[in-house]
């Protein structure tokens, strides 16, 4: 027998990705670090200063007595880990939150759903923290900068969850998640919006993928943001409006654009015979995708009546030609009814010249004057 | 006395192999991740501790044994075959790679699912993680000859599962 049989041969490929190896190489080289040779008076000394910066915060998550494996303290959550719970962003345990507490219960959840609904979750703690920042008056500026890029990634990753859900044929689950994240954004209507402004306001730059999530507006907004001064009564109300509105489009972007995915992954999943119905589905595809786009053109301008119109349009486009490839049948191609029709008439046709075959009697008499053709 | 260059050698060397064994124990990417990065962490404790270890590999190696064990003793749920199918595997799997005429990554860990995970232990040991019976024997504390009985058994078991095609 070989020692390295063939049927092991490509799980013997199995290997950490660059990135992976990288960041554990990170990670291990800071513990070391943290933790060198004699490690009791050392944990004393550590537990007593508050983490400086990430590194120490990350592995102080490690700093527990000896008997307790490290296993057991990730799920029973640890005295340091535990405390991170309630951190908020720039304070020294919030590392530990986020890149531990939160990544370990996101690779401790089983399934596809729990993971997307973690993640759900996840930006409803970050909307949670920004709101408390908000109330003791400390989202400003390079802070409010930093919450508002967090959660626009993190609305990006849920709704990564809910297309991968999708995509394994779970839209039930997709469709819960979809609603459920609408009324967090909803519920948190007001830091919401603000954040939102936030992420318009910094021109980051954007893939094309993120700018159709959320354009980039234009230098105009901009200076009518500066312009706009929340104290003053009279203009509040149309503020608050605008921020309605506003928040509705964002929301019906998003709606619109799970919609244009999803068409499109049916689409790609399915062979439509009928000419005629191909066409007319790649073109409400290519309409939907036209209004998204005009969509975020309104909204980089701060039209955002239009734009929710535009991506209303977007949605419905796409919700048709789901629908039109849901009623195909593409498991084998389609007869059209009149072809079908034409076959019955002509084997009525064949069976009935069968009939007259058999019924036709011939005259004596008339062959007599029959002329054999010499060919026969 | 082993230091960080010590670890940091070893790391390099073995990461992906403890990687490789803790994926083939538990069919989760991201649990095998962070179970991998548990091993040499807990690793660096016990030298920090002053313990020596001789053969390093092996102390990996039966680390990650140990804290998959922990962590089977405490779930109370346990991830059904079918949540992991579900989650699917794909990402570990070079597929490039592949050879056609071969059982993929995929294929070989199902085959391995379906036998008890003291065999499937044996087997990823000895056929994905490339250990000899002997270096198996010192990182599960038994005997090499009662290795060796424990791998035959769990060979020809694998067998009886495998298509006749493959080579075993």
């Amino acid at each position: 027998m070989s020692s390295n049989p063939d049927c092991f041969q490509n799980a013997r490929q199995t290997k950490l990705s660059e990135t992976e190896k990288g960041l554990m190489r990170h990670n291990l080289l800071a513990f070391m670090q943290n933790h060198p040779v004699r490690v009791e008076s050392t944990t004393r000394q550590l537990a007593q200063e508050a983490p400086s910066n990430f590194l120490s915060s990350l592995t102080s998550m490690f700093l527990k007595p000896l008997p307790i494996t490290l296993s057991a303290l990730l799920l029973l959550g640890g005295g340091t880990a535990f405390a991170a719970e309630n951190a908020l962003p720039n304070q020294p345990l919030y590392p530990i939150k986020i890149q531990v507490n939160e990544r370990v219960r996101a690779a401790l959840t089983p399934t596809v759903e729990g993971k997307a609904k973690w993640e759900t979750e996840v930006a409803a703690r970050r909307l949670d923290e920004a709101e408390k920042l908000a109330a003791e008056n400390k989202l400003q500026a390079a802070l409010q900068t930093e919450v508002a890029s967090s959660f626009d990634a993190q609305a990006k990753l849920v709704q990564i969850k809910i297309d991968e859900l999708k995509a394994t044929g779970n839209t039930e689950a997709a469709a819960k998640l979809s609603t459920e994240f609408n009324a967090l954004l909803q519920t948190h209507q007001t830091i919401v919006t603000q954040l939102i402004s936030d992420t318009d306001v910094n021109q980051r730059t954007m893939s094309e993928d993120e700018k159709t999530k959320l354009d980039t507006p234009t230098n105009t907004e901009n200076t009518d943001k500066a312009g706009m001064d929340k104290t003053d009564a009279s203009t509040s109300a149309s503020n608050d409006a605008q921020a309605d509105l506003k928040l509705e489009a964002y929301k019906k972007q998003q709606t619109a654009t799970t919609a244009i995915t999803e068409a499109k992954t049916n689409m790609s999943a399915v062979t439509i015979y009928s000419a005629e119905l191909k066409t007319k589905i790649t073109n409400l595809l290519a309409l939907s995708d036209a209004e998204l786009s005009e969509g975020n053109t309104a909204y980089g301008q701060a039209s955002f009546k239009t734009a929710l119109s535009h991506y209303t349009n977007a949605q419905m486009s796409a919700e048709e030609a789901s629908q039109l490839i849901k009623t195909t049948n593409v498991s084998e191609p389609k007869i059209d009814a009149s072809v079908n029709t034409k076959i019955q008439l002509e084997e009525n046709q064949a069976s009935n010249l069968d009939q007259d075959m058999t019924n036709i009697k011939i005259d004596p008499s008339a062959t007599q004057n029959l002329k054999l053709d010499a060919k026969y | 006395m082993r230091t960080e260059q010590d670890l940091s050698k070893a790391y390099e060397n073995f990461s992906d192999a403890i990687f490789r064994h803790c994926f083939y124990r538990v069919y989760q990417r991201e649990h095998a991740l962070d179970l991998t990065q548990q091993v040499f962490m807990k690793t660096w404790e016990y030298i920090a501790k002053g313990n020596p270890i001789e053969n390093l590999r092996a102390f990996l190696y039966r680390t990650a044994n140990n804290l998959i064990i922990d962590e089977v003793r405490k779930k109370k749920d346990q991830v059904s075959l079918d949540v992991l199918e579900e989650q699917g595997m794909e990402p570990a799997f070079d597929r490039q790679a592949a050879h056609e005429d071969q059982l993929d990554g995929a294929e070989i860990a199902n085959y391995l699912k379906q036998l008890p995970k003291d065999d499937r232990e044996l087997l990823v040991m000895r056929y994905i993680d490339d250990l000899s019976p002997k270096e198996i024997a010192e990182i599960l504390e038994e005997t090499a000859n009662v290795i060796s009985v424990r791998l035959n058994r769990a060979i020809k078991k694998l067998r009886e599962l495998l298509p006749n095609t493959y080579v075993f």
